[in-house]
Order: structure tokens, then sequence, then C-alpha cells
């Protein structure tokens, strides 16, 4: 079985992440756009992050048999910083359009500000007009609260809750989630958020339908191999093969493909010959080259 | 408040006071790069004793009258993007002493939008030292700042008894938002911290 992490910040993590990842089984990824951990100080730098996405991150995700796109906007956390909000959301016009691009996301709101929701709402017309679906983030901090203001957003602006992720939810959101009739996001996190025995439970409520499994592994203390986690969890929980397939693979599959840029169909070939403007994930080893 | 020069100069050895009291002198005289180079000098030439029984270290209050003096020589209106971009280009210890010394500035409701911004930050020292025995956030950030500030240093482990004013702040929204984090924190099977009665209304603590 293929599996796929749809929201994984791979500019933070190593080389040693993607060979046990694939190993894993995990064979495409989708990485959001999201917060550095400081506050950026220029434009340029996101502009320099998007580039990093779209250029380098997917080179090195395919050196390791993982197809990798991702998902571009001004993060919600980054929109209260009136310095660089109406800059970047200038930007992203530009850059939606690229291959690779499969959603508008991370947006949505953190601390609740009306400056976020400013650029949400911003960015869910970007969306509309790029014909992308969006990928939400839901507060850490009055999760319940946020969700609500979220779901309200989206259904005054009218956006279709088939092109809507709303992600990071716990048991007190997912059935709002899934009444308002968006795909619902989960991280799998070593100690906040949700664990793999909580996902089984939710799975085991709720069924696979809408349902999506993600790691959201970044800079912090976090685990890249929490979708492949999850998998166990659910097979040793006595989990339907399909239902488990449902959530970790065809369900992200299936959300991404609206963007009609989501390419998976073929399982990615590694030559690590290949070289990206010059540079090589390679320090002296030897190549892999898979069988064409 | 922050300690006056004698008290930093009593918890530092006599070279390093001497250093600060003469980078001080040069600063108040407007002595051009004065200021920048003893503020990033502070963290190397003054300990981080703690001075007397107050909640400053050495460099910290160092650099807080340092910067204290150097925003007076500043024309008014470039004093606050003055303290925003020390702010933004400063490293940790740095953006530590300048948010403890923030309350104390002239014009200190003008700096919200650095107090704001540490409250966000993910860098736990930074959020501490606005939300922590600080009285800035009580008496300049407005409720939904207040609230989040409160709701993020429970998160972080801090207690809110450190919060300073927060039993003249608490406010019913910040109730509903504590009050629904600790029902998110029993239905994940966490334990919910004992002083979380701090902020829920009708709860006043004798000991606060």
């Amino acid at each position: 079985m293929r599996l796929f992490d749809p929201h994984v910040h791979m500019t933070s993590r190593t080389t040693d992440d993607y060979e046990a990842m694939a190993a894993a089984g995990i064979a495409a990824v989708v990485e959001p756009a999201f917060w550095v951990g400081q506050p950026r100080t220029h434009v340029g730098t996101f502009e320099d992050y998007f580039l990093s996405l779209l250029g380098w991150e997917r080179f090195r995700a395919s050196q390791f048999g993982i197809r990798h796109f991702c998902t571009l906007a001004l993060n919600p956390k980054e929109a209260n910083n009136p310095r660089v909000a109406d800059g970047v959301l200038e930007l992203l016009a530009g850059y939606l359009a690229k291959d690779g691009v499969v959603a508008v996301g991370e947006i949505g709101f953190d601390d609740q500000t009306d400056a976020e929701e400013r650029c949400f709402a911003a960015q869910l017309r970007l969306a509309r007009e790029h014909e992308l679906p969006v990928l939400i983030h839901t507060p850490h901090r009055d999760k319940k609260r946020g969700t609500e203001r979220t779901l309200a957003l989206l259904r005054r602006l009218e956006f279709p809750p088939e092109l809507t992720l709303v992600d990071h939810n716990t048991e007190e959101t997912l059935p709002l989630t899934l009444a308002a009739g968006c795909w619902a996001g989960h991280s799998i996190y070593p100690t906040t958020k949700l664990d793999e025995a909580r996902m089984v439970a939710l799975v085991r409520q709720y069924g696979p339908e809408r349902i999506i499994v993600n790691s959201a592994a970044d800079w912090g203390v976090s685990d890249p191999l929490k979708v492949p986690k999850t998998v166990a969890a659910m097979r040793e929980a006595g989990i339907a093969a399909d239902v488990v397939e449902t959530v970790v693979w065809k369900n992200p599959v299936r959300f991404f493909a609206q963007s009609g840029r989501l390419d998976v169909a073929e399982p990615a070939r590694v030559d690590q010959r290949a070289l990206f403007e010059g540079n090589s994930v390679l320090r002296g080893q030897p190549a892999r080259v898979d069988p064409a | 408040m922050i300690p006056d020069d004698a008290a930093v100069a009593d918890a530092l050895s006599d070279s390093a006071s001497g250093w600060l009291r003469d980078a001080l002198a040069r600063v108040t005289l407007g002595e051009r790069g004065a200021f920048a180079a003893a503020w990033n000098a502070c963290g190397r030439r003054l300990s981080h004793t703690a001075v007397g029984a107050t909640s400053w270290k050495a460099d910290e209050a160092g650099r807080a009258l340092l910067l204290s003096s150097h925003v007076g020589t500043l024309a008014a209106d470039a004093q606050a993007p003055f303290v925003l971009a020390l702010y933004e280009k400063g490293e940790l210890r740095e953006q530590v002493a300048l948010l403890k010394a923030l309350a104390f500035l002239p014009g200190p409701e003008r700096f919200a939008e650095v107090a704001a911004s540490a409250m966000r930050s993910n860098a736990v020292d930074l959020h501490e030292a606005i939300a922590c025995d600080n009285p800035y956030p009580a008496a300049h950030l407005p409720d939904a700042t207040f609230n989040q500030l409160v709701l993020k240093a429970m998160f972080n482990g801090l207690s809110p008894r450190r919060v300073l004013g927060i039993e003249r702040r608490r406010n019913p929204e910040l109730a509903r938002m504590v009050d629904a984090w600790v029902r998110e924190r029993r239905l994940a099977g966490r334990a919910v911290p004992a002083d979380v009665a701090v902020v829920l209304e009708g709860e006043a603590d004798a000991s606060l």
C-alpha cells in the first residue's frame, strides 16, 4: 500500500527522514508553506521560501523516490505583520499559478485577529480565481471557537466545502468539520494534537469518508513517520485494509487531485545522478539509480 | 521598574560596572555608534547574575538602562520605529531585555505591536519575557491580545499567577477560553494545572 503524508514541512527535515519515510511506504507528500519559527522581516524572504518549495525541496524528495507537492500562502501568524502581509498576498497571485502547487495553504486563524480574518478571506478569493482547493490551519488555542469561525467564514464567502481541507481536528472539532461538508485532516503528534490511539477511535466512530491523516512534522519535536505508525495502529485495531487505504492514500489523492496538478499515477523513479542547479543531495556516496 | 545603576553595579564586578557606567555616559551624550556597540556587547561584558531580589538579570538590566537612555536622545517620532526594528533584528537575549524594558520606555502604549509579536513567538523565552513578571500586557494590551497571552502562557506550562495584573484584567471571554481549554485537555486525557482557577471569574484567589 502506498502512503501519502499530506501535511509535512520537509524543508525542516533531514535526508535520513526522507529515507525512513520512503522505506515506510510514503510515496507522496504535500508541504504547506508555513511559519518558519520566527517572524520574517522582508517580503523577499517569502519569495525565496516559495521558490525553495517549488524547486530544491521537490528535487530533494525525488532523490528518495517521493513525489513532493506544495501549498502556498501567507500563514495565519504572519498575517498579523502589517509590514509583510500585503506584499506577500501580492506575490501569491503569481506563484499560485505554478505547477506543483496543489492548494492555497496553510491559511486560517491563529490568534483569531481581524488581520488574520482579512488575509484568510483574501486568500479564499485567490483560491477561487486559481481554481485551487484550500488547506486550513485551525488554531492551537481556543480551537473549537476558531473552527466555528472558520466554517462560518467559508459559508459567508460561499467557498465550496468539497475544496476545503480543515486540518488539525480533534474529537471536539471533527463533527463540526464533517457536518460542514469539508474534508477533515488530523495531525498525529508525539504529545500534543492527536495520538495514534485517538485517531483509531475517530476512524472507528466516523468511518473513512473525507478523513485524512498527516504528521505535520516540522522543526519542532515531531515525527515524520506518524502516518505509517497510524497505519500500524489501525491494522492492529482490526480496521479493514480498504478503510485504511482510503484514509492514508485515496482521500488525500482525491482531495488534492481537484487542483488538476497532482500526478501520482506512477511511483517516482530514483536517479541520484541528477543535479538541481548543479547541486546533488549526495556527498560522495554511490548514486542510487532505479531501473527504467 | 528597571533596577537603577547602583543596584545593577552591585550585581557586577568592578570592571563590568565600570564598563556599563562608561557606556551609559556615552549613550546619554548621544555619541554616535555608542548605543549599538554597547547593546551588542552587554551579553559578553555583563553577567547573568540576578539583580538583588528582582526578576532582572544584570545583562538585561544593563541593556534596559542603555535602551531607555538612548530612546531619550531620539526625536519623538523616531522612537517607536527604532524600538520595533531593534526588536525584529535582535538576538534572543537582546529581545528578552527589550521586552522587559518595554513598559518603562517613554510612551509605552506605542509598543503594543512589539509586545503582540513576542506574545505569538514560539521561542518560550520571548513569550515568557512579555507574559510573566512584566507589567506591560495588563497596562497596554487590548483584551483579545491579553487573553491570547494568558492562554499561551498556560499552554507553555507557565503559571497565570505570573501574569501581572491578571486579577484586574480577567474577563468573561478569557474565562470561556480557559474553560474550553480545560475541557479539551480532559478529553485528551491530559493533566489540568491547578492554577486555572486564577483566570476563571468568580474564583478570586486570596493569595493574589
